[in-house]
């Protein structure tokens, strides 16, 4: 049998989820490159949560949004842990009546695909669940038990495992550093280690590495990287004697972290005509820890003062900057691109962790059998070329 | 008490440079607060609790230092102070201890002068001694616990190796303090965002008089003829492979008595 080559560049959540959807296929053969190690790069420094309902993702993707979800709990089921699952549940709070909107019909959606999820304004109810909360500045929450975070880099791992089972090859280490075209063709790569290889398809994994990958062959990828700074904090209390949920406002998002909470700045809330949430950078000069701008303290700070003010004196452990890869509608760039046999499977910006399993999904039928999805119709690089 | 307390910002990363001179290259360096420098903060807060004392905190070194002394700042330091200057730089322990000794000299007289034992980068444990030397006061080292019996006196506990000494020490006295001895203050998110917003003063070579042939690379008395990074060697492996296939190996290592 004819095999199609495929060579995968980057092995973050996307790479590896791509890597692990292609190998289902008996006629790929995918070799997926990693300059470094697998899941080491944003997914690295992500929070991890798919919540069974918020506003991260427009409910008009839910489905997207589900398949992420179960895709994650089945790896969990299959080997307790490779996926990470920490079953917080998860408390969304409404701060005006557009968010109570999306929230309620984010539960009927939950509970329409047979998980529980309900609106509360009794708050004292929700005061239970989260007693550092300031219940006085919202309309009420949305709140189920079934979902919480997971860890991006076991995933990617676990994939990894998965792809390598069925025969793919992974180049751990390894750097695309070129990318040769034939008569705006994509044809081969060169890696950091001498050799050239011939693909009869390239995929951009990079994640906002993007627009780097993207010059060596041509190709303007239109991401911008928000900045995503985590701050660490340890409760006034040291410990939390209570499940903290995840918790989501339309601003800021927070989670568990062991006895630690993680807050961040939310996604949709980045601009990225503000220097101080966006532009271009080199992700390779990220630093592991630290990093962070006076700015996201200010800001996280004041946001916990107005909602979270049992947290808003806790110690602040440790932080970390990461980029994310945003294009400028914040939906991903899937599919082929003007150069031919050269696709894009990135731009997840602060949604990777949910996106990935579909989004790969489909992009592995796309590249092995020709066949387009609505969803990848709608997240096409296309329409960006268009918008501009 | 008047509490002094030294602070050295050293890089974080492996991935430091190294100039033409063998000098580190601080400006592009990842870096945070010297750990050990962390718990000797620890314990001038723990003394100007007891005592109702105040601390200022000295820095020396290039602008990204600042951070440290925000932090400082936002853990319960009431000043602090930036010594910066082209003169001040590519010297030596002793070069570095004068300027320091100075500079607190100038602030002072303190009751208690607190440093780390050592830096994480230069590792030499010299500065701390050598400015109580230059100072004239006496200095306790390897400091596990520090009560103020009165305004003058203050016991420490010093470790020893198998146990501890407890010392009666008049002030003032100039105090080294080992990295995990105590569980450094935290900033918070409020502390550190008013600390953000303070103003630092730098001294500057002009602020300090002392003769330019004793600081700085002139007043060197040792130079630093070359930088290897310390190889893992043959010891270190990297394990790869799946879960299973790690842990498995994971396994035969600690057996091996390697892990
Ligand atoms: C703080 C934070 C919180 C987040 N929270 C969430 C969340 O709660 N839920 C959610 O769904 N998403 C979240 N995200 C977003 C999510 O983590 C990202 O969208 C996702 O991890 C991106 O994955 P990726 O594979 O596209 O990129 P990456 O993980 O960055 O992977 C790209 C890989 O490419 C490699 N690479 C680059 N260039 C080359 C080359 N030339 N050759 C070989 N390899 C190369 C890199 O080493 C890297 O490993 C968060 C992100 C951050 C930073």
């Amino acid at each position: 049998m004819e095999k199609k080559k495929i060579a995968i560049i980057g092995g973050g959540i996307a790479g590896a989820a791509l890597g692990f959807n292609l190998s289902l296929y008996d006629d790929a053969d995918i070799t997926l490159y990693e300059k470094n190690r697998i899941g080491c790069g944003t997914t690295a420094k992500s929070a991890g949560t798919v919540c069974l309902f918020d506003d991260s993702l427009k409910n008009r993707y839910w489905d997207v949004r589900l398949y992420g979800f179960e895709t994650y709990l089945k790896m969990e089921k299959e080997k307790p842990g490779s996926a990470g699952f920490d079953k917080t549940g998860t408390l969304v709070c409404a701060t005006d009546e557009e968010v109570e909107k999306t929230i309620k019909a984010g539960i009927a959606l939950a509970k329409s695909a047979g998980y529980t999820g309900e609106y509360i304004t009794d708050k004292a109810r929700i005061k239970e669940i989260l007693p550092s909360l300031n219940v006085d500045s919202i309309l009420g929450a949305g709140y189920t038990q079934d979902d919480g975070y997971f860890d991006g880099t076991m995933i990617s791992n676990t994939f990894a495992e998965k792809m390598e089972a069925n025969g793919a090859c992974i180049k751990r280490g390894v750097e695309v550093v070129k990318i040769n075209t034939e008569g705006g063709v994509a044809k081969s790569v060169e890696t950091s280690e001498g050799e050239k290889v011939d693909f009869d398809v390239i995929v951009d994994c990079t994640g906002p590495w993007s627009r780097f990958t993207g010059e060596l062959v041509g190709l303007d990828v239109p991401i911008w990287h928000t900045k995503a700074e985590a701050f660490f904090l340890v409760p006034p209390e040291k410990k939390l004697d209570y499940v903290f949920p995840v918790l989501k406002f339309p601003a800021f998002y927070a989670l568990r972290a062991g006895d630690n909470v993680f807050i961040c700045k939310s996604h949709l809330s980045m601009n990225l005509d503000d220097p101080m949430h966006a532009g271009q950078w080199d992700p390779d000069k990220l630093p592991q820890v630290g990093g962070t701008d006076d700015y996201f303290i200010d800001f996280l700070f004041d946001q916990m003062e107005e909602n979270v003010p049992g947290l808003a004196d806790s110690g602040l452990a440790s932080s970390w900057l990461s980029y994310r890869a945003e294009p400028r509608d914040f939906l991903p760039i899937l599919g082929e691109t003007p150069v031919e046999n050269y696709f894009l499977c990135t731009g997840f910006g602060g949604n990777g962790v949910i996106e990935a399993p579909a989004a790969t999904r489909d992009m592995a039928k796309l590249i092995m059998r020709g066949e387009s999805t609505m969803l990848l119709e709608e997240w096409a690089f296309s329409r960006l070329i268009e918008e501009a | 008490m008047k509490i002094a307390v030294c602070v050295k910002h050293v890089p974080t990363s492996e991935n430091v440079q190294i100039d033409e001179n063998n000098n580190l290259v601080r400006d592009t360096a990842e870096s945070d607060t010297n750990p050990c420098d962390l718990n000797a903060m620890e314990f001038a807060l723990q003394l100007k609790q007891q005592t109702e004392g105040t601390i200022d905190v000295y820095s020396m070194g290039p602008d990204i230092a600042l951070a440290s002394l925000k932090k400082c700042l936002a853990i319960g330091a009431d000043q602090t102070y930036l010594i910066s200057g082209r003169k001040f730089a590519g010297g030596d322990t002793l070069g570095t201890a004068r300027v320091l000794a100075k500079a607190i000299e100038d602030n002072g007289p303190y009751d208690v002068i607190f440093t780390g034992n050592e830096s994480s980068d230069g590792g030499t444990g010299q500065v701390g001694p050598m400015i109580a030397e230059i100072l004239s006061m006496p200095d306790v080292s390897e400091t596990v616990s520090i009560e103020a019996k009165d305004d003058k006196t203050l016991e420490i506990r010093k470790n020893v190796g198998d146990g501890n000494l407890v010392l009666k020490v008049k002030t003032p006295v100039l105090v080294t303090v080992p990295f995990g001895c105590n569980e450094p203050t935290l900033p918070t998110l409020r502390t550190q965002r008013k600390a953000n917003r303070a103003e630092i003063p730098v001294i500057d070579e002009s602020m300090v008089d002392l003769d330019e042939n004793l600081i700085g690379k002139p007043g060197a008395l040792s130079i630093v003829t070359t930088v290897s990074s310390a190889s893992a060697g043959r010891t270190a492996e990297e394990l790869v492979g799946s879960f299973e296939e790690i842990a498995a190996r994971m396994d035969e290592l600690v057996e091996e008595g390697r892990a």
